[in-house]
């Protein structure tokens, strides 16, 4: 399961947030730690939400949006980036992380 | 009418070629060491940031404190000009190129139209150089990321001096600094 050390709570409040918000059934699954990353498939379906809620988490820090009192979306972002990006790796689809990022960065 | 979706970096695909050259030639001269520890890290700088301080209204919407983001370091809860020890906090580094292509990409995301994005690196080898009571240690949640931790209580001010003296022997890359484009 994706592990959240208790500093690193806040970044799992954030992307339970985005994913509710996005209605992205497979992120809240993992963020909430129901359920792995087993698959190829689902492993490039994290990677396409972690960057559209980067997307969501710029515009919201321009906008000085506050979720459940965290302001410091960058921050946290960055760290849900390292988080997500160890999580895949030790998973086996580090591969799958690397190519979808890049198309999801223009790629 | 759908928006046509802009990638800031879009058109400096040149430049990360670039930037991933000159990452692989340093990982080549600068082995690993025998422990597993890389040989060099890279750290994505925002201007107008130094390599280890920040600027006030450049951090994000955290706290800054003499250019340290609160966020970074765990400052003491009695006394916020003390800092206490913790390998899980401080300054980021990758180990990968990878790792930091997606750090440059993430960051630009939150940043002004036109912002310059530079990589420096250590060579950690020089960590002869790294004051008494800082070290770096391998994030547990990703080994390609790596912090530039606190091992001992320290002052604010003592970390802002070391902090600076560790950005004296960083080397930025130079000619590869990208630019934030959001009207591409």
């Amino acid at each position: 399961m994706l592990n959240f050390s208790n500093q690193d709570l806040p970044a799992q409040v954030i992307a339970v947030h985005y994913a509710k918000q996005m209605n992205n059934q497979l992120a809240q699954n993992v963020f909430m730690r129901a359920s792995d990353v087993t698959t190829a498939a689902d492993a490039e379906a994290l990677t396409l939400f972690f960057w559209a809620m980067c997307d969501c988490a710029a515009e919201d820090e321009n906008d000085s949006v506050e979720i459940e009192g965290i302001t410091d979306l960058q921050y946290w972002m960055q760290r849900l980036m390292n988080i997500i990006a160890g999580y895949l790796n030790l998973n086996g689809f580090s591969d799958i992380w690397t190519k979808t990022s890049d198309i999801a960065n223009g790629r | 009418m759908t928006t046509k979706k802009v990638y800031p970096f879009q058109h400096q695909l040149k430049t990360f070629v670039s930037i991933e050259q000159k990452i692989n030639e340093l990982l080549l001269k600068y082995k690993s060491l025998t422990n597993g520890t890389p040989g060099v890290l890279f750290r994505v700088i925002v201007e107008p940031n130094s390599a280890t301080l920040y600027k006030d209204g450049h951090q994000g919407k955290g706290n800054l404190y003499s250019g340290v983001r609160e966020a970074d370091y765990k400052f003491s809860a009695s006394n916020p000009f003390w800092i206490e020890p913790s390998d899980t906090r401080g300054l980021s580094f990758s180990s990968t190129f990878n790792q930091t292509k997606f750090t440059i990409d993430l960051l630009g995301r939150f940043q002004k139209n036109k912002t310059k994005i530079d990589t420096a690196y250590w060579i950690i080898e020089d960590s002869k150089w790294i004051p008494k009571g800082m070290a770096f240690k391998q994030d547990p949640a990703n080994p390609e990321h790596y912090l530039l931790t606190v091992t001992e209580r320290m002052k604010l001010s003592t970390l802002v001096t070391n902090l600076q003296l560790i950005a004296q022997r960083m080397t930025v890359m130079n000619g590869l600094s990208l630019e934030v484009r959001k009207d591409a």
